[in-house]
């Protein structure tokens, strides 16, 4: 029964932990807490595998609800180490890292569903309607924490500096 | 700044991250972990039981995604209820909506206090409004929780509920069901709450969303004050 199990979930575990990771990036701005809230909702998957459920769609509302309920307060016990948490990759270039520290900054401003509904609607692309099933919302919910959102970010002049440089390339 | 370009911000800004040798096994050893950790922890829960010690201990369990709440069932129905002059409840609460989703009837009960002496008289003017309250309900559902609110103004742990004396609110909302919902709001420490769950947040948004809407279905704007 378990291998079965593992059998089942380790080719999907293989081929979404990138595409995970990548959101998870996204809301939390940290490579490594990302791979670890990842971890965590990949985890219980492994330990309570849901019967006759779509695995990404289950993974990836665990994902979000996981960061919004729940993830944080994990991550204010941990103890600083004297390790870099991040080590640039070697494609790394100095006006992507400024980019990226830009993009995170102006995301921290904003509240955890209000993060969460950005990533959804304009990384995933998801609509209007997914956003709500993911989140457990209604869609005025998603329409208002998307509003707020967007209201935020174009009052911050960096990040609007940086979206004119991205058309203009 | 358009959406493309909050889409092409948020596609570029993430870094090149690439995957562990084996992140299955990454999975397997956290699950194993967890594991370890849940058979230790029943075994002591065990061991306490059969000591004879009955500890409470409140589990901020993840479990599954969260569900929109259902609406609530017929019950006796809700009254406004003046407050009491005290700040009201703060701090964490209970995870989930303010309010259910789906109301079709709304009604404002206002508190004005008609002294300013320590022992406050209150007049209670009440306003009903129907039609679609999603505005109204995506307003109060949108107030952050304590920990966005705490993450939102970093320092504040404690409220500073200093309005004592200003106009109190409350809202009772009607369903198809037949059920009814309260939310109280604390002017004086800029919180919502209905049943356990308290948000923070700009109040008056919700209470402008109501007068909006009242505004929209005829009324003519008349007590209870619109001046927040």
């Amino acid at each position: 029964m378990r291998a079965d199990l593992e059998e089942d979930l380790a080719p999907f575990i293989a081929a979404r932990w990138g595409s995970l990771v990548r959101s998870a990036w996204l809301l939390t701005g940290d490579r490594d807490k990302a791979e670890d809230l990842v971890q965590t909702v990949l985890a219980r998957l492994w330990l309570r595998r849901p019967v006759a459920v779509d695995l990404d769609a289950y993974a990836r509302r665990a994902l979000y609800t996981t960061y919004i309920t729940w993830w944080r307060r994990r991550w204010r016990f941990e103890h600083p180490t004297a390790e870099l948490p991040e080590v640039a990759g070697a494609a790394d270039h100095a006006e992507d890292v400024s980019r990226r520290l830009v993009v995170d900054a102006g995301m921290a401003r904003l509240s955890k569903r209000q993060r969460a509904v950005l990533v959804l609607r304009y990384f995933e692309d998801r609509t209007v309607e997914d956003t709500a099933v993911v989140l457990g919302c209604s869609t005025g919910a998603v329409k208002t924490h998307s509003s707020r959102a967007l209201a935020a970010l174009r009052a911050d002049d960096t990040l609007r500096d940086l979206a004119r440089r991205g058309g203009d390339r | 700044m358009t959406e493309d370009d909050v889409r092409d911000l948020l596609t570029t800004a993430v870094p090149d991250l690439p995957a562990p040798a084996d992140p299955v096994d990454l999975v397997r050893r956290r699950a194993s972990r967890v594991r370890g950790t849940r058979i230790a922890a029943t075994a002591a829960a065990a061991v306490l039981l059969v000591l004879g010690v009955v500890a409470l201990i409140p589990t901020a369990a993840p479990s599954a995604p969260a569900a929109p709440m259902p609406m609530p069932a017929p019950g006796p129905p809700k009254t406004c209820f003046a407050p009491d002059n005290i700040p009201g409840p703060n701090g964490k609460g209970a995870p989930g909506q303010v309010v259910p989703e789906g109301a079709t009837r709304v009604t404002l009960c206002t508190f004005t206090p008609d002294t300013q002496s320590a022992r406050v008289e209150w007049v209670t003017t009440t306003a009903t409004t129907s039609g679609d309250l999603s505005p109204l309900i995506d307003t109060l559902n949108g107030f952050d929780d304590f920990e966005e609110h705490r993450d939102a103004h970093p320092g504040v742990e404690v409220l500073a509920c200093n309005l004592a004396l200003s106009r109190q609110y409350q809202m009772i909302f009607d369903y198809p069901t037949g059920g009814q919902w309260s939310v109280q709001f604390d002017m004086n420490c800029g919180t919502v709450t209905g049943g356990a769950v308290i948000r923070y947040g700009k109040v008056t948004d919700a209470l402008n969303a109501f007068n909006t809407r009242y505004r929209a279905s005829g009324g003519d704007v008349p007590p209870p004050p619109w001046d927040w």
